[in-house]
């Protein structure tokens, strides 16, 4: 389903991604780990499209389409989905008012009308439930004085109402309480379905407590350097990165 | 009093780029503009004094709002000092039209007073001199709306003096929205005098002409008064827009906030100048300036400063300004969303100029700027 075939990307003129191959089937989990710096964070942003990364070789296949011929939000609406790392604060933009107009263009392109103010509030309104989030949260300016945890419920949020066909989560987990982590976790876990793949970019094994894993790949220098089951993840806490780049 | 003035503007002429107050604002079309005009009537004062502007004012005249009466000279320049304000002169010399809004006492209007200033197309390579005079009287309150619109495509010169007397514990909102062609060049000197305990609301948006230039000024004539200055611009292709705010603090207990953002884009200019001088005997005064620009490209400029002068302890006053672009981590957020670039770019635009629509009092108001600006969403997608 998803496809991810000799990527090469630079950022600046160095390069950081470095031959990355990937297979994902529908209804795979995969865990990205690996030191800082090692590469994960920018494979998250080239797939969505973020400005600043120059690929330089390869491809990145979504049901066989290559998503770097795509703008950022065409990818968006073909089924990408990325929880970021550091979701922006954005001072005046609601935050009721952006899912919907982000619920709206997806359904849009799936030539469906706008969706009913009604069912939208009652929708979104379950969710938020489901995420744990303090209610009005919506009706504020999307992530502005949102706390660590609270920017993160709202990254999930999204992703569940927005239900995409791909969803990277990059660091979700960092900066969250135990609580919290269980909630983002909850919230991914009900999503997973045999026609939707996930990418879990994690520096810890925790995460991977929660959101249990079909593959696990260590990350280091731009490059796979090793693959397995969810066991690898937990070698890895114990031996520490220093194993797998040795 | 017009041949006085004519003879001080014909000495002094229009400001030139050295003066300090005038020196980012080109006037060279203006001056090109009424060399023309005075060489095809040959003696444009008399010209002036026969004839009304080719403005046309639309208002709904009643007991309280009337076309002013030019011959009653006695009613002219109380709010302001002509010395300092050189397009007043010239107003002076030949103002042809305006409106003279006279609330009485004890008084508070309900519906907004509209007035509409269009050019039409009589009005082509003239200058238009309007003067309106708005008089608020005690315990009164009222909202004035003037609307600056053009039903021609030609360049006209339309140079505007306001005068503003708020009467004791009065309240008025004054609302300015400037939406002219884009060969327009417009010059607004609004002069307001606030008697003790009156409180002036003026909302300021400008968006069209090619120049375009407003003097606000308020002058806190006794105690306990309150001015807030509120605006919005928005400037493109080869546009110059142009906010002289000041506020002289020499009564204790007066309040001024200033807060003005801007969008500039191509290679349009913006100046914002914003002055509060805050005086020994001014006890208690508090103060706001703030100025936020958004430059959509390269060729774009601005040049912003608030001036903020205090010779006295006991004040509380802040001054701030910012130039920034687009930011480029929040339309990532929303293109990876779905939403395409365009519609981004445009809804953090829009966000950018809700803060200042949100502090306006006057809901109408709001729509009002928000239609005029093209913002048509729910703002809280409810």
């Amino acid at each position: 389903m998803f496809e991810i075939k000799n990527l090469h990307a630079t950022v600046d003129g160095k390069e950081v991604l470095k031959g990355i191959s990937l297979d994902i089937k529908a209804g795979e989990v995969h865990a990205i780990m690996g030191p800082n710096g090692s590469g994960k964070s920018t494979l998250g942003n080239v797939i969505a499209g973020r400005d600043g990364y120059e690929v330089t070789q390869g491809e990145v296949l979504l049901h066989g389409q290559n998503l770097l011929d795509l703008e950022a939000h065409e990818r968006a609406l073909i089924g990408v989905f990325l929880a970021m790392q550091y979701p922006v604060e954005i001072p005046g933009v609601n935050n009721m008012s952006f899912l919907k107009a982000a619920l709206n263009a997806k359904r849009k392109m799936q030539g469906e009308p706008e969706v009913d103010a009604f069912d939208f509030l009652n929708t979104v309104k379950s969710k938020v439930k489901q995420v744990n989030m303090k209610e009005d949260l919506l009706y504020r300016a999307v992530n502005e004085g949102f706390s660590g945890g609270e920017k993160k419920r709202n990254e999930v949020l999204q992703m569940l109402v927005l239900e995409p066909t791909l969803a990277i989560l990059d660091e979700t987990d960092s900066g969250l309480d135990i609580d919290a982590l269980q909630t983002v976790a909850e919230g991914v876990n009900s999503l997973r379905s045999a026609d939707r793949s996930f990418i879990v970019i994690t520096h810890y094994q925790r995460l991977l407590d929660y959101i249990v894993p079909d593959k696990v790949h260590v990350l280091a220098d731009g490059k796979i350097v090793k693959s397995g089951d969810k066991t690898l993840a937990m070698e890895l806490e114990k031996e520490g990165y220093g194993w797998v780049e040795a | 009093m017009r041949q006085q003035a004519w003879q001080q503007f014909t000495q002094q002429g229009l400001p030139t780029l050295r003066d300090e107050q005038w020196k980012y604002t080109p006037l060279r079309m203006v001056a090109a503009l009424l060399k023309e005009e005075e060489n095809n009537v040959g003696g444009i004062l008399n010209e002036a004094r026969t004839k009304q502007s080719n403005i046309e004012l639309q208002f709904e005249a009643n007991s309280y709002v009337k076309q002013v009466d030019f011959d009653n000279v006695a009613i002219f320049n109380h709010t302001f000092n002509l010395a300092e304000h050189p397009l007043a002169v010239l107003n002076t010399a030949l103002m042809q039209s305006g409106v003279a809004i006279t609330i009485p006492d004890n008084t508070v209007i309900a519906e907004p007073i509209v007035i509409t200033c269009i050019a039409n197309d009589a009005s082509a390579e003239q200058t238009q001199q309007l003067r309106h005079i708005i008089k608020i009287g005690v315990n009164s309150k009222a909202q004035v709306i003037f609307k600056y619109e053009s039903a021609t495509e030609k360049r006209y010169f339309v140079n505007i003096v306001q005068e503003i007397h708020a009467g004791e514990n009065s309240h008025l909102e004054h609302v300015i929205i400037q939406e002219q062609h884009d060969d327009a060049l417009h010059i607004e000197g609004v002069h307001i005098k606030q008697a003790a305990n009156s409180i002036v609301k003026s909302y300021a948006l400008s968006k069209g002409a090619k120049l375009a230039r407003f003097d606000i000024q308020a002058h806190f004539a006794a105690a306990g008064s309150s001015c807030e200055m509120i605006g919005l611009y928005q400037a493109k292709g080869k546009q110059h827009v142009d906010f002289h705010l000041n506020a002289e603090h020499k009564q204790p207990h007066c309040r001024t906030k200033q807060f003005y953002r801007g969008i500039v884009d191509d290679k349009a200019k913006a100046v914002f100048n914003a002055r509060v001088v805050i005086h020994p005997q001014a006890d208690k005064s508090v103060s706001e300036q703030t100025n936020n620009n958004l430059l959509l490209s390269n060729t774009a400029e601005v040049d912003t400063k608030p001036e903020l002068e205090v010779y006295h302890d006991d004040v509380k006053a802040a001054h701030g300004a910012t130039v920034g672009q687009l930011d480029k981590d929040a339309l990532f957020y929303l293109t990876a969303r779905g939403i395409q670039k365009e519609k981004a770019e445009e809804m953090l635009r829009t966000a950018f100029l809700s803060a200042v629509i949100d502090e306006i009092d006057s809901v109408m108001v709001q729509a009002l700027f928000r239609t005029a600006l093209g913002m048509m969403e729910d703002k809280n997608g409810r």
